[in-house]
């Protein structure tokens, strides 16, 4: 079984549509893969942040203990928190609603970041 | 006895301003150091063409985990500030250009496996111009942070008996920490609309920190900004008033000193010369 957040501009169901930034997403919604139901959906406090939303916005999924995040970029502060927290890490790629997310990450179809 | 200059805006005659006066100080007085703080973009060597004689690397601190008996309490994450720590399993990140290097990591790390590590942001260059002294703070390309290096910089005041110092632009701590503890504190303005915005922010500024500025006017017939009038509303003391000149112009353009041809600066330089000294005597008095 595996939990993991998506960035999403707004909504708390699988018709919500990703948002392309990790650290500046409104919104994460925590998904349970194998039989895909929401979990929650949450605000991002850091979307708001002054500088350093990447490593805020680590911190805050972290809490809600997810395994992995889906998004569309991350920047550098961003990965390197994803990392240290052991979060997995990966991209949307085309893909722009959470159904198609969450079925490609079942059928191991998402590309994960790797770290040098 | 440390003189300073700042201005809000850019642009407005700081660095001309400054070493011009720094180099007149240094042909009366023994032991004048020219400072330039505007590390971001110091360019004072321009004029002053100094002979380097040493060059110091500058770094602040940074946290960095010494042994692996972390045991991932995250209390460094929680307590950082500035959310420049990231504890995990086992793995500790710090993202050095978000480090104020505050120390309270250090200080509230329950097991003692934090040190602080240097991390250098860029160098101090100290070397003469003729009589003058002369030293430079130059941030490394890329780094955020400017102050600590302009605190670094302004310390070279320490050394010496008088010093010119050449602030940034701007009012944010940078600034603050280049006219602090200064005995006199010179804006340069110009009377256009945004010389006359940032005088007033620059002039906030000074009287926060209980320093009462002068002002010199430069290009002072350019622009229709009402600076005179602001001035006088703020009983401000308006030293010199300097006119566009093209000869200046030209000089300043090819980096030259300008007072060969340029009576109204002369009379400037006079004016922030007997300013000075009166407060050299004033300091010797008391």
């Amino acid at each position: 079984m595996s939990i993991i957040a998506i960035t999403i501009q707004s909504g708390n169901d699988l018709d919500a549509a990703l948002d392309q930034r990790f650290g500046r997403a409104p919104h994460f919604l925590v998904v349970e893969t194998d039989d895909a139901h929401v979990i929650e959906s949450f605000k991002n406090d850091a979307a708001e942040a002054a500088h350093a939303a990447g490593p805020a916005a680590a911190r805050l999924i972290a809490k809600h203990r997810v395994q992995a995040v889906v998004s569309g970029r991350y920047g550098p502060k961003a990965t390197e928190a994803l990392l240290t927290l052991g979060i997995r890490t990966f991209e949307a790629g085309e893909r722009t609603s959470v159904r198609e997310i969450v079925d490609a990450f079942r059928g191991n179809s998402l590309h994960e970041v790797r770290y040098p | 006895m440390r003189v300073a200059f700042a201005s809000g805006k850019g642009g407005t005659g700081k660095t001309f301003l400054s070493t011009h006066l720094a180099r007149r100080l240094a042909t009366a007085w023994e032991d004048v150091l020219y400072v330039d703080a505007d590390v971001e973009e110091p360019n004072g060597h321009v004029f002053l063409a100094p002979e380097i004689s040493d060059v110091v690397s500058f770094a602040v601190q940074v946290p960095k985990r010494t042994r692996d008996e972390c045991d991932g309490c995250d209390v460094c994450e929680q307590t950082c500030a500035y959310d420049a720590i990231v504890v995990g399993r086992g793995r500790f990140t710090v993202f050095p250009e978000l480090c104020h290097g505050c120390g309270a990591c250090l200080l509230v790390c329950p097991k003692h496996v934090l040190r602080d590590s240097d991390r250098r942001i860029g160098e101090v260059r100290r070397g003469m111009s003729d009589r003058l002294a002369f030293a430079s703070g130059v941030l490394d390309v890329g780094e955020a942070r400017a102050t600590p290096l302009i605190r670094r910089v302004v310390e070279e005041a320490n050394r010496h008996v008088h010093a010119v110092i050449d602030g940034p632009p701007g009012t944010s701590c940078g600034a603050v920490a280049a006219v602090s503890n200064a005995d006199l504190v010179v804006l340069v303005t110009e009377p256009t609309a945004f010389g006359l915005h940032d005088l007033r922010v620059a002039v906030a500024m000074c009287r926060k920190l209980g320093l009462e500025p002068c002002v010199v006017l430069n290009r002072s017939d350019l622009g229709a900004a009402p600076v005179r009038d602001y001035c006088t509303e703020q009983h401000l003391d308006v030293v010199a008033e300097v006119p566009f000149s093209r000869e200046i112009a030209v000089d300043c353009a090819a980096g030259r000193f300008s007072d060969a041809n340029a009576p109204a600066l002369e009379r400037a330089l006079d004016e922030l010369e007997a300013r000075v000294a009166h407060l050299v005597r004033h300091k010797e008095a008391s």
